[in-house]
Parts: C-alpha cells; sequence; structure tokens
C-alpha cells in the first residue's frame, strides 16, 4: 500500500473518501436539522460531524498540496487493457453482487451465488468451467447444509423454492 | 472474585473440545496467504453467533492463536509469510531451511508459538481481573475519555498519518449515530430506511471493511494464470521434497528444535512480556510485536550471536513467534476489561460479546465473569494443542501457501455476503456489506485505516451513552470531563499519545535530512 501511495494515485482517487465524509456529514445534519428531532439529540450528531467538516478539509488541502506534477503516466494508463486498470475488476465484482442481491429474492441464492462465484473466478483469470462447477457445488452444499439447515438461516431459494 | 475465576474455569472445560477445532481452522487458515485471522473469523461468524457465547469466544480465540503460529509454517518452508506479523519468521526461519534445518527451524516456531500463548494465558487472566476491578471505579466520564483514547491510538498508529487516522475514527462514530438515539428514543438520521431504525449493523460494516474489501483489493491484483500457478505448484513440491532430503532429522528435528528454545527462559520472557504489553495497545497488532521483540533481542544479543540475525538466528525466530503468540493474550485484556478492541480480530469477538448481550465493559467479569475467565483459561488449553496440532501439520501446512486465490476470493466473497446476513436477516445487510467492501476498498489504496472507521462504528454507541451520563453527572456542564483527578490523567495521557509520536517523527526526520547532508557534503568533498 505504502508503494501505491508513493506512486501517487491520481487526485480524484485520493480525494474521494474525504469528500464522501464530508458529504455524509452534511447530509447527516441536514437530515437532522430539518426533521422534527429533540433538539437534545441532534448536538451530538453536530459535535461529531464538525470534525469530520475540519480533518476533511484538512485531508483535502493535504491531498491538494501534496499533488506532484503530471509525468508520462497519462500515456501508460492509455496502453494499459482495460481489465487490468484498477478499480474496474472490483468495481464490476461489486456491481454484480449488489446486482444479484437486488434480485435475490426473486432469483434465490444457489442462483446468485453460482452467478457471483463464476464472475469472480473469471475475474482473477480461471477459466476451466470444471473448477468453476467444483467450488460452486462446494459452496452451495457447504451454505444448504451448514447455515440453512444447521444453523436455520433464511436464506431465499427463489426460483427453486418448491412448496 | 475466585469464586468467578472457578467457575469459568469450569466453564472452559466443559467447552474444551472447541480448542482443538479452532486450533487447526486457525493453523489451515493462517497457512494459506491472503486470508488473516480477521478474514478467517469474519468467514466463521454466522458459526460464532450460532454457538452459545462462551464457545463462539472460546473458538474465536483458538483460530486467531492457530492462526499467528499457522502463518509461521510457508514463511519457514517457502518463505512466504502467510501474513504481516510473520515477516520475521521468513527471515530467520528460511535461511535454516536453506541450511537444511527446517524441522529444527519449524520446532523453534511450535515451542515458541506454544510458550508464547501460554505465558500471555498467565498475565492476562492475573491482570485482567484487576484492571477491571480499577475500570470499574470509573464514571462516565472517565469511560468516555478511555474510548476516546482507544481510538486515538489507533488513530496515531495507522500507516496513513494521524489526520487521516482520525478522519476513519469520526466517520466511523458519525455511523454510529445512525438509527435510534441512546438516550432520548429518536429516529436520527435514518432517512426514512426502515432498515436504518436500528441503526447500520455493526456486522455488516465489519464484514465489509475487513472481508469483501480484502477480496476487491486482491481482485485488483495482477493474478499470475494457470500456467504460472502449475509452475510455482511444481516448483513448491520440488522444494519441498530438497528440504525433506536435505532436513534427515524429521521429528527429532522439531524436538530438538523445542528443546532449544526451552533452554533460553529470558529471550521467551522478555520477548513474551513484549509481546503482551503491544497486544494491549490498540492498533498495534502481530507485526509490530514481532518487530520489536525481534530488536529487543538484537539489542541483548552477544556479537557472535549478533552476527547470525538476518542469517538464520534461532534467538531471532524464538523471539518473534513467542511475541507473536503472547500477543493474542494482551489483546484480549483491553477487549474483556474495558471493552475496547485492539485489533481487527478482536472487534469481531466485541460483535460476538454484543450479539449475546454480554455486558462490555469493566461490568463483564462482576455480570459474565464466568465466560471471560472460560475465554481466558482456554489460552492455556490452547497453547497444548498448538505443540500438538503444530507438531503434526508443521509438514504438511505450508504447502496451503499454493491454494489459488481463484478458489479462495469467490469462497470468502459468498461467505462475507452470509456472515452480514446472519445478524438481521435482512438482504440489505448483504447490500451494506458489498458498500462497506467498495468503501474499505477505496480506504486501503489510499491510506486509511479501516480498523479506526470499525472501531468508531462500533464504539460509538457506548461513546454517545458515556458522554451524555457524563454531561448528566456534571448538571450539563463539560467543566466535570476536568475537574475529576482521573480524568486530568487520563486527558494527559490522551495529549501525549498525540505529542509523543509526532515530536518523535520529527526528530527522525530531522536526523535523517542532517545525515543526507553530511552524506552529500562528505561526497562532494571526496569530488
Amino acid at each position: 500500500m505504502q508503494q501505491e501511495n508513493k506512486q501517487q494515485n491520481p487526485l480524484i482517487e485520493r480525494l474521494l473518501f474525504p469528500l464522501i465524509a464530508a458529504g455524509l456529514s452534511v447530509s447527516m445534519l441536514v437530515e437532522q436539522f430539518t426533521g422534527s428531532y429533540r433538539d437534545e439529540s441532534k448536538y451530538y450528531v453536530l459535535a461529531i460531524a464538525i470534525p469530520v467538516l475540519v480533518l476533511a478539509l484538512i485531508d483535502i488541502i493535504k491531498n491538494i498540496r501534496a499533488t506532484k506534477p503530471k509525468s508520462s503516466s497519462r500515456t501508460q494508463t492509455q496502453s494499459v487493457p482495460l481489465m487490468d486498470r484498477v478499480y474496474v475488476r472490483p468495481l464490476i465484482a461489486g456491481a454484480v453482487a449488489l446486482t444479484g442481491i437486488y434480485f435475490m429474492e426473486d432469483l434465490g441464492f444457489p442462483i446468485v451465488f453460482s452467478i457471483l462465484i463464476t464472475v469472480i473466478m473469471r475475474l482473477t483469470g480461471e477459466k476451466s468451467p470444471y473448477k468453476m462447477g467444483g467450488v460452486i457445488v462446494a459452496s452451495l452444499l457447504v451454505i444448504h447444509f451448514g447455515f440453512v439447515q444447521i444453523i436455520g438461516l433464511d436464506l431465499p431459494y427463489g426460483l427453486l423454492e418448491f412448496e | 472474585m475466585t469464586d468467578i475465576l472457578i467457575d469459568g474455569f469450569f466453564l472452559f472445560l466443559s467447552n474444551a473440545w472447541i480448542v482443538p477445532i479452532g486450533v487447526m481452522i486457525g493453523m489451515v487458515a493462517g497457512a494459506v496467504p491472503g486470508l488473516t485471522p480477521s478474514n478467517s473469523l469474519v468467514l466463521l461468524l454466522p458459526i460464532m453467533i450460532f454457538l452459545p457465547p462462551e464457545q463462539g469466544m472460546i473458538l474465536g480465540t483458538a483460530i486467531y492463536a492457530g492462526a499467528e503460529m499457522g502463518n509461521s509454517f510457508p514463511a519457514v518452508v517457502l518463505n512466504i509469510p502467510g501474513s504481516a506479523g510473520s515477516s520475521i519468521t521468513a527471515i530467520e526461519g528460511y535461511p535454516m531451511t536453506r541450511a537444511g534445518r527446517t524441522s529444527r527451524a519449524l520446532g523453534i516456531c511450535i515451542m515458541s508459538s506454544a510458550i508464547g500463548a501460554g505465558i500471555g494465558g498467565a498475565i492476562s487472566i492475573a491482570a485482567a481481573p484487576n484492571i477491571a476491578d480499577i475500570a470499574l471505579k470509573f464514571s462516565p466520564v472517565e469511560n468516555s475519555i478511555v474510548v476516546m483514547f482507544g481510538l486515538v491510538v489507533i488513530a496515531q498508529i495507522s500507516s496513513g498519518g494521524l489526520v487521516k487516522g482520525l478522519l476513519s475514527g469520526f466517520v466511523g462514530l458519525l455511523l454510529a449515530t445512525v438509527g435510534t438515539d441512546p438516550i432520548f428514543g429518536q429516529f436520527r438520521s435514518t432517512y426514512d430506511v426502515v432498515y436504518l431504525y436500528d441503526g447500520i449493523s455493526v456486522v455488516a460494516i465489519l464484514v465489509g471493511l475487513l472481508g469483501f474489501s480484502e477480496v476487491l483489493t486482491q481482485l485488483d491484483a495482477k493474478h499470475k494464470n494457470s500456467q504460472q500457478r502449475a509452475e510455482e505448484r511444481k516448483h513448491g513440491t520440488a522444494q519441498a521434497k530438497q528440504v525433506k532430503a536435505d532436513d534427515d532429522l524429521g521429528c527429532k528435528g522439531i524436538f530438538y528444535g523445542a528443546m532449544a528454545v526451552v533452554k533460553r527462559p529470558f529471550v521467551w520472557l522478555r520477548s513474551s512480556v513484549l509481546g503482551l504489553i503491544v497486544g494491549a495497545i490498540p492498533g498495534a497488532g502481530a507485526s509490530v510485536a514481532s518487530l520489536m521483540a525481534y530488536s529487543q533481542e538484537m539489542n541483548f544479543a552477544s556479537k557472535e550471536e549478533k552476527k547470525k540475525f538476518g542469517k538464520g538466528s534461532e534467538v531471532g525466530l524464538m523471539s518473534a513467534d513467542v511475541a507473536n503468540n503472547s500477543m493474542v493474550g494482551g489483546s484480549l485484556v483491553p477487549l474483556l476489561t474495558l471493552g475496547i478492541p485492539g485489533s481487527a480480530t478482536m472487534a469481531i469477538l466485541l460483535v460476538v460479546m454484543e450479539y449475546h448481550g454480554l455486558h462490555i465493559g469493566p461490568r463483564l467479569f462482576t455480570m459474565n465473569g464466568e465466560v471471560a475467565f472460560a475465554v481466558l483459561w482456554s489460552q492455556f488449553a490452547a497453547a497444548i494443542f498448538l505443540l500438538v496440532v503444530g507438531s503434526f501439520l508443521a509438514f504438511a501446512a505450508f504447502r496451503l501457501a499454493y491454494v489459488s486465490v481463484s478458489y479462495i476470493l469467490p469462497i470468502v466473497s459468498v461467505f462475507c455476503l452470509i456472515g452480514g446476513y446472519a445478524r438481521n436477516q435482512y438482504l440489505f445487510d448483504m447490500g451494506m456489506v458489498i458498500l462497506f467492501g467498495l468503501i474499505g476498498y477505496l480506504m486501503k489504496r489510499n491510506g486509511y485505516s479501516t480498523i479506526a472507521l470499525l472501531l468508531g462504528a462500533i464504539l460509538g454507541k457506548m461513546f454517545e451513552n458515556y458522554l451524555l451520563q457524563g454531561f448528566r453527572l456534571g448538571y450539563d456542564s463539560a467543566w466535570i470531563f476536568f475537574e475529576r483527578p482521573v480524568a486530568i490523567v487520563l486527558w494527559i495521557l490522551l495529549a501525549l499519545s498525540i505529542a509523543v509520536p509526532m515530536w518523535l517523527k520529527r526528530r527522525a526526520n530531522k536526523k535523517t535530512s542532517s545525515e543526507d547532508d553530511s552524506n552529500y557534503t562528505k561526497e562532494v568533498t571526496n569530488g
């Protein structure tokens, strides 16, 4: 990680977390002070949100001041294949997982988890369908017998639900 | 307290069967690179929640101890540390392997880990109730400062610097305000989302920040194709055969290695005490413990011994492994006495405690004392099983270092989602796991502390309770936080914990720059 920081990530990426933090604190303050809450309750949120805003501001300034002048990195990033660029594979995995959860009630966990496992294995470079099938079957068996039957987790079966 | 200590022992005895299972799971997980102790606990979170509290906690502690030892095996045999905490083990253990002394090195690791766990257990069982007794005398005023102290120390230690650490911690505190106000019972920052009325699930935050974010981080890394992996495995098998051929001592070597540790009582005493202290400091972790113990032994070593450091020093190997495991006992102390988890692994145990409604903080020893003592007693059993199970697994576990991430990542991701779901059984919580996974991934890439955010979110409710109770005690005046003598001492400690590291850092920077300057002048004068 340190090495990555030495290489210095793009400014917009470095500013993302403090901006999210500042946005979150402002939105929470607005929600608190425009809602019909009791006075005592909202001042604690204010007491926490103000340091968040101040720290986020300091961090943003520090990041901007620490930015080094641009080098030839632009041409280097352009030559990197799309799938090998940072954020691409994690974002694909995150998007597939979120979509899967959105439809899990209807599709059921066996289908959603099978898709998720396949996508993640493909993203790590695994191509063998037998290995993918093996991991899917093993995981689903552990989930069905271990978590649903023994622990009693109420995971939705969706399309595979038989009455 | 003696009655509770004995009750705790009997409670532990009736649940002792879970220790070898935990140690074995921990060792296997520890040997797999990328699976940290906290990751393996995240995967088993639904099981730990399902089990009774004492069993869940004992299982978690045993896995932690097993993982701290398991990551030494690939470090010694293949020079692949299972986690950052075993890098010293690789530095000293691998040269021993190359010199044909693998089994002796493994014996040293096994015995050192067992001794570390045993001493950690003994001191923590003696210290914890006494610290809890002192902490019981704290009013909400002092308790709120203690929580703040924990957060500041973690922010200070985090790699990205104080501002980033504090920002992460305060964002965690802010997230903890979502839900129902603990004093007035009002909804806060729920945005009319029903699932947020009880607050954001701490389990979802924990699983997302520790587990799912790690999956995303690993996905980002460049991966070897199947051909490269097959070649690597072939190389590993060849190396393992070579190790067996070179190392003609086998089980005898393990025994002699273990005996070498026994003969050096001052090394393991010093290292275990240091590991224990480091374990009790929030945020420090195994890598700091092993590194500090290693450099401590380097200072104590004779001139002859000093030359061996970095080239297969037995003393160096011992110190790192003893400190690694005594740290587990040390990290249990602030968790059980003050309710402050010092590491990600301890945060998971705190979530288990919270789920089962155990008292968090010093009252744990008076309200659920037998559970606390059962966990502390279990460390002795863990020490024995580390010795037994470790000796059996030593020559096999290192092969797990070649398990491909292609199998691990999809399984971890699916189990993370189930872990997030297990607490409330809302699909919404699975979504939160992914959201916090993405946030954690972004934070790790840019040097923000995920542990500080996590601890802020976990301790937030407790902090708010203490803070508001303190204000009530002071009739809505903040002066009460600066009037009480213990509070003043805690404030001074808090200020020192911020100022001293900053001063040391500045001094080190000045020293480095003056050294650079003098080197430059020398170069110039020499032409």
